[in-house]
């Protein structure tokens, strides 16, 4: 049985088979290989759903789906794109899946005029932004729309350039840029929010 | 340049993506304006803090049963996944068909899913407590025959999984008020009485159908009850 | 088995930033919120605008939840907030309001009641979750009416008419008093209470119904059509056409049926 520990993508694929390869003996039904496919990459996927749900078991859930979406789809990866690119795309896709089904709008530009994003004026009060700390990221990202929070995952935290995004969530670069200024902006106003509260 | 065009144009700043011109412009914007200087120190801070820690992933709180859980779905699905795009086995099909259900087909198809799981997890609790007086003799033998070669290799993951759901809700307890825990306890004997109850049942007579049905729903109700408070 | 109900108090706008028209036009667009204080609660309340057959959906982790219709093509809700309090975002889409109080407060199992009060029109869905307190629907006419308490807390549905009605709570009576629409689906299970189901005498419907404890009433629903199986334990047959589907389990208490 296979251990899990913590490997990356770059450090395996140096010592052992590709995601290619891998992807290729798993279509052929090598459950072997697919588990570890999984090994490398649950974490990842993981992640994605849980900063989109912000619940621990919705994101289990998500994963798993993803996994089974994975199998029945592995024999369609050519390898033209990384496989993490790939496999991103299908997790993003299920989540908007997921999202749709509890009636959740991704193309969501307002946010219930809770924070209306404003211009801030020079005489704006000055105090400086909290030191940035995983905890009240995760806290404040958690509570961004779910249109924001697509972007600003899969472009400030995963990486990903606004025409893959784009090309991901099925709207223009422009909706992709212009998401992730609101994005950045609310969770500015979260963290002073959170900072006042301390 | 005003502050709104300032605030627009801060974003490709960070990303790299703004020409000399505009660059010029917002540093002799930012230079006036102590409210757009702040903005871009703050949005330098969160994207800054997130381009450090890119490729920091969380992991799953048990990876393994998860593994567990996606093989399971996997090969009671099918035992082998689409070769190509366009040769699509009955297993996919279904996958690809599901999402397009009507909300009554899709509570059928749960409905069906929560048997399977439910009878594989009567088989497997009965297997597994085969310490228990109640569990041993021919009832608990007859369905384990009528359940199929199939379902008993997928008993110990059943095991694992409530094992499972189990240990997750143990450990959260501890973070929960006293009456929040008893509460639960208390609800969860509720189930568990009608879950012993119906295994009596079904020990004096293995063909009570009744009985088989209230404890499928019963075990059902007990994996979703510990689903559930595993994420709180 | 009742769960209080508390009062609410000061209520104050926060949007007094805004110029009048803004703080109207708002209110026509988006709803207002508004918040109030009390030593121990808070009130939250806002409104919204409801397109026609808009969906609600509640996600609460405990407190009660009261929907009532009203004459208005909006949502109002009101939310009163016990200490340590429970962070609320809810989410208008064009299809209709989500709250999700779980997925609002990650990681915070020690948050405190929220008491939902939701005024909705007459043809809205509801799905409603709460893992403990009441749950009370009354004059709803939508395609949807799902009521699921996870552990304790009762289920009072009055005056419904909705396509497909779930209900289903651990410790606590069900009631249901309404109509059986045509092909319609109508699911009641508890785990220990009593389950009421009040319909009108001419209702069709095909039933499976299961209780252990053999405290099974059809009153004057019961035909000699109807399959009694485990010796009083289970009924299972048509009432009429049997043109809509009626499934009620209890694992401890009776299933009484009552004519409306």
């Amino acid at each position: 049985m296979p251990q899990y520990e913590h490997v990356t993508a770059a450090e395996t694929e140096t010592h052992q088979e590709t995601d290619y390869a891998l992807a290729q003996k798993a279509a052929q039904g090598d459950m072997g290989s697919f588990e570890q496919l999984y090994q490398r990459h649950n974490r990842r996927v993981y992640s994605l759903c849980l900063r989109m749900t912000g619940n621990v078991s919705e994101a289990e859930d998500l994963s798993q789906e993803v996994f089974i979406q994975l199998f029945r789809k592995i024999g369609s990866f050519r390898g033209e794109s990384a496989f993490t690119t790939w496999l991103h795309r299908l997790t993003v896709n299920q989540v908007l899946m997921h999202f749709r089904k509890r009636g959740v709008k991704m193309e969501q530009t307002t946010d219930d005029g809770e924070t209306p994003i404003q211009i801030v004026k020079g005489t704006e009060n000055p105090n400086a932004m909290p030191v940035v700390d995983r905890i009240a990221l995760d806290k404040a990202i958690v509570q961004l729309p779910p249109g924001y929070k697509m972007v600003f995952t899969l472009h400030d935290i995963e990486g990903h350039e606004h025409e893959e995004i784009a090309r991901m969530l099925g709207c223009s670069v422009g909706t992709s840029k212009s998401q992730l200024h609101k994005a950045r902006m609310k969770l500015r106003g979260l963290l002073r929010q959170q900072k006042m509260k301390e | 340049m005003n502050c709104e065009k300032c605030q627009d144009l801060i974003g490709d700043f960070l990303d790299g993506a703004l020409g000399h011109e505009d660059q010029a412009k917002l540093s002799l914007h930012l230079e006036e304006c102590l409210g757009c200087a702040d903005v871009r120190n703050d949005l330098q801070a969160i994207v800054g803090f997130c381009r450090a820690n890119r490729g920091e992933y969380s992991a799953p709180p048990n990876e393994k049963a998860l593994w567990l859980r996606i093989r399971n779905m996997i090969e009671a699905g099918a035992s082998n996944p689409a070769p190509a795009q366009a040769q699509k086995n009955s297993w996919s099909n279904w996958i690809s068909r599901s999402w397009e259900l009507s909300f009554p087909q899709l509570a059928a198809s749960a409905a069906a899913i929560v048997l399977i799981v439910s009878l594989s997890t009567v088989v497997g609790l009965r297997r597994w407590q085969s310490g228990d007086a109640r569990f041993n003799g021919p009832g608990g033998d007859a369905v384990l025959n009528a359940a199929g070669a199939k379902v008993r290799d997928r008993v110990s993951q059943q095991q694992q999984m409530i094992s499972y759901w189990n240990q997750r809700v143990e450990f959260n307890k501890a973070r929960w008020n006293p009456e929040m825990r008893e509460t639960f306890d208390r609800n969860l004997k509720v189930i568990d009485q009608t879950v012993n109850e119906s295994f009596d049942a079904l020990t004096l007579d293995p063909h009570d159908e009744v009985s088989e049905e209230i404890l499928n729903a019963a075990l059902n109700e007990k994996l979703s009850l510990l689903k559930e408070f595993a994420a709180l | 088995m009742k769960t209080r109900l508390l009062s609410a108090r000061f209520v104050t706008s926060r949007a007094r930033l805004y110029s009048k028209p803004v703080v109207l036009a708002l209110l026509m667009l988006v709803g207002v919120p508004s918040v109030s204080l009390t030593h121990a609660q808070q009130q939250m309340s806002k409104r919204y605008p409801a397109p026609k057959n808009v969906r609600i959906v509640l996600k609460n982790i405990f407190g009660t939840i009261t929907v009532e219709s009203w004459n208005r093509d909006e949502i109002k809700l009101t939310a009163i907030l016990e200490l340590p309090r429970a962070n609320v975002a809810p989410r208008h889409t064009g299809s209709g309001l989500t709250i999700d109080v779980m997925a609002d407060n990650p990681g915070r199992s020690d948050v405190g009641d929220v008491n939902f009060k939701l005024q909705v029109p007459v043809n809205s869905s509801v799905d409603l979750e709460t893992k403990r307190g009441q749950i009370t629907v009354t004059n709803i006419r939508g395609d949807l009416v799902r009521a699921h308490v996870s552990l304790e807390g009762d289920i009072d549905l009055i005056n419904i008419s909705a396509g497909q009605v779930y209900a289903q709570n651990t410790t606590g009576n069900i009631y249901f008093d309404g109509e059986f629409a045509r092909k319609g689906i109508y699911q009641f299970q508890s785990g220990k209470g009593h389950i009421s189901i009040r319909i009108p005498a001419e209702s069709a419907f095909h039933l499976t119904a299961a209780a252990p404890t053999k405290q099974i009433a059809l009153g004057q629903f019961w035909n000699d059509r109807f399959k009694n199986l485990g010796n009083g334990r289970k009924y299972e047959g048509e009432v009429v056409d049997g043109r809509s589907k009626v499934m009620v389990t209890n694992f401890n208490g009776s299933i009484t049926f009552l004519r409306r």
